[in-house]
């Protein structure tokens, strides 16, 4: 398993344009290559807004970001950087509605040519990549060129865990992935992504507002306790 | 690139049935506007090409360009006619190469007749100074004898040989000379002017079949049967108006303000290019309003595209939050909307050119024998290069306002829209 700092973030302070106070200021917080790492944090507790930074889609206003020594808030080139290294799964609604299952899965691929190759080396081609994926996850060959709107949110879900893993991106970033799911499916897409992650050697950053996932981690992160901004907007 | 396009290509395609109301809209407008465009070239066109090799039209005073309409374009009526003695006074000019007498007021079904000279064929020009030809028969010679121009014969299916009456007037429902009916004994080449849709016959023979008529109606219980119609004077007293050719172009005003200074009666002569570009000033207001609407029209097609991609960009603000996540940069989100808007004006475009040019065939014979304009099926000119340029642009600015938009949205939202 790689070793060392994956994700390391020092003095972070980001702000939405339009709000007066910051949203996230933080110290420092170290994620290591190899790691399932379980965010803890209340709705509203900026989770998703770190997220988004550690994804170099949003840029912290001070402070570093750094994923595989890059820091995120001076690299240009940093939606590239993303998709190069980066797989995401959100909350709901993860599939692109026009494409088919397998289409989607092939996304990170068409965006990056490094996730391609590695699609390669791992099985032959991108397209065997997703088939192998969509299985490993559960998805008969049935599903496959179905619309993605007419699957079940479980299924769904485990679409977006394949199109996050294939080309083995260093980092998985699951932003709530399990909180439409039902306890029995929630427990299955775990297993099925942590599976996963073992066989590309992925760093999972699993973010959840639900306590009682955080056992099966390596170790569990509090949000509200490392974010100096409080509540009520003003800092610690 | 390529996996934009693709993107652009699925989404689209997803959305095709709001979309498809959109293209509708763009092609209509676009039809429109080529179509205003590409009859306005056609009627130039074939305007200027109808007369050639005249320096002077003379006829009775009216305006330049009412001469020009019915002396040689066989648009409207002439109202008043000019002395036959005038026209011999005009043949005496020392400067008058040639001169061609015209008389214009009947018609059958439709097509003028033009009472003439047997010179008229050897004077009367046009496109390049191509003289006109005979494709069958000959000349007139006889009375009752008539030359079809090729439009005449083709449509009502002529052939020389064929016996035709004529009807007074230029209404398709004119009294008949049903009495005095003529035979075809020649018919013209195809010339593309209005000569084609023209019924020629002789001077005389114009007398003759008005011997029994008065102030547009036949004399009652006056009946002079065709065999002794040549017992008659048949020589001409009035005719509407004449064609001349001077010896030196460079004369052409002087002659034309003696015919205007004529003392005899009043007199109108005209320079047909001269009275072409009045009609074009005069025209061109016309012209211009029929292209600003079209193109406004055009505008409404486009604003039409932006209303349906703006509409569409909130329930897709998911969609761009997870191709922001897969990799997309803010000016992928951009390239993927415009890319869509060009699609939509792409296609526009492309159908607006098929449905001006199935109508364009379907309505050209109608076109041809009505107005005499032959509207070409395919592809004009520079102008009609230059208004889809015109038509791109527009909407790839149209395309660009909802991209700019979905970009700004897409910055906003990071990877979780705010819905």
């Amino acid at each position: 398993m790689p070793q060392g700092a994956l994700v390391e973030v020092a003095s972070l302070l980001f702000r939405w344009p339009s709000a007066s106070t910051p949203c996230l200021d933080i110290e420092r917080l170290t994620i290591d290559a190899g790691e399932r790492v379980f965010l803890f944090g209340p709705s509203g507790s900026g989770k998703s807004t770190l997220l988004a930074l550690l994804g170099g889609v949003l840029t912290a206003e001070r402070g570093s970001v750094r994923v595989l020594g890059t820091d995120l808030t001076s690299v240009a080139g940093r939606d590239r950087f993303r998709v190069d290294h980066v797989g995401f799964i959100f909350q709901q609604f993860n599939l692109v509605p026009y494409l088919s299952i397998v289409q989607n899965v092939l996304l990170p691929c068409r965006f990056s040519s490094k996730r391609a190759r590695k699609a390669v080396e791992t099985d032959g081609s991108p397209l065997d990549a997703a088939l192998h994926l969509l299985d490993s996850m559960g998805l008969g060959a049935s599903l496959r060129e179905r619309k993605a709107t007419d699957l079940s949110v479980g299924q769904q879900q485990r679409v977006a865990a394949a199109r996050a893993l294939i080309g083995a991106p260093e980092l998985i970033i699951a932003d709530e992935p399990t909180s439409s799911l039902d306890a029995d499916a929630r427990q299955a897409f775990l297993r099925l992504l942590r599976g996963q992650c073992d066989r590309f050697a992925s760093t999972l950053l699993f973010v959840s507002h639900d306590r009682q996932l955080a056992a099966t981690f390596d170790r569990a992160v509090d949000l509200p306790a490392i974010n100096r901004v409080v509540p009520d907007g003003s800092t610690r | 690139m390529k996996h934009l396009l693709t993107l652009a290509l699925a989404s689209a395609w997803n959305r095709r049935f709001t979309l498809t109301l959109t293209l509708a809209g763009i092609a209509l407008s676009v039809a429109m506007l080529l179509g205003v465009e590409r009859m306005r070239t056609a009627a130039h066109e074939s305007f200027a090409h109808s007369i050639s090799g005249t320096d002077l039209v003379v006829g009775p005073r009216t305006s330049p360009v009412q001469l020009m309409l019915y002396a040689v374009f066989r648009l409207g009526e002439p109202t008043t006619n000019m002395k036959w003695a005038s026209y011999e006074e005009l043949a005496r000019n020392p400067d008058v190469a040639w001169i061609v007498p015209l008389s214009i007021g009947d018609s059958h079904h439709g097509f003028p007749v033009v009472g003439t000279s047997a010179e008229y064929f050897d004077r009367y020009r046009y496109g390049l100074s191509l003289p006109l030809e005979l494709s069958a028969g000959r000349r007139f010679e006889g009375l009752f004898e008539t030359v079809l121009g090729a439009e005449v014969a083709e449509r009502m299916r002529y052939k020389v040989g064929d016996r035709i009456t004529l009807s007074h007037g230029t209404g398709e429902f004119g009294a008949e000379h049903s009495d005095k009916p003529f035979t075809v004994v020649g018919v013209l080449a195809r010339t593309g002017t209005p000569v084609d849709r023209s019924l020629y016959l002789s001077l005389e023979a114009m007398e003759a079949i008005h011997l029994d008529w008065q102030g547009g109606m036949r004399i009652p219980g006056l009946s002079i049967p065709p065999q002794f119609a040549k017992k008659f004077d048949l020589a001409p007293k009035e005719i509407t108006a004449a064609l001349i050719g001077l010896k030196s172009r460079a004369r052409a005003f002087q002659v034309q303000r003696t015919i205007n200074n004529y003392a005899g009666e009043p007199l109108l002569a005209v320079l047909p290019g001269v009275a072409l570009n009045e009609m074009w000033s005069i025209v061109a207001v016309v012209e211009n309003t029929l292209l600003l609407v079209a193109g406004m029209i055009v505008v409404i097609g486009l604003s039409g595209m932006i209303v349906a991609v703006w509409a569409g960009l909130n329930e897709r603000r998911r969609e761009l939050a997870i191709l922001r996540s897969v990799g997309a940069s803010p000016v992928d989100v951009i390239v993927l909307l415009a890319l869509e808007g060009l699609l939509l004006t792409s296609l526009g475009v492309a159908l607006g050119y098929g449905l001006l040019t199935v109508l364009a065939i379907a309505a050209a014979p109608w076109l041809q024998a009505r107005f005499g304009v032959v509207v070409p099926a395919w592809p004009g000119g520079r102008e009609e290069l230059a208004l889809v340029g015109l038509v791109f642009a527009a909407g790839l600015l149209a395309a660009l306002l909802p991209a700019l938009r979905a970009c700004r949205l897409s910055l906003a939202d990071g990877l979780t829209p705010r819905l």
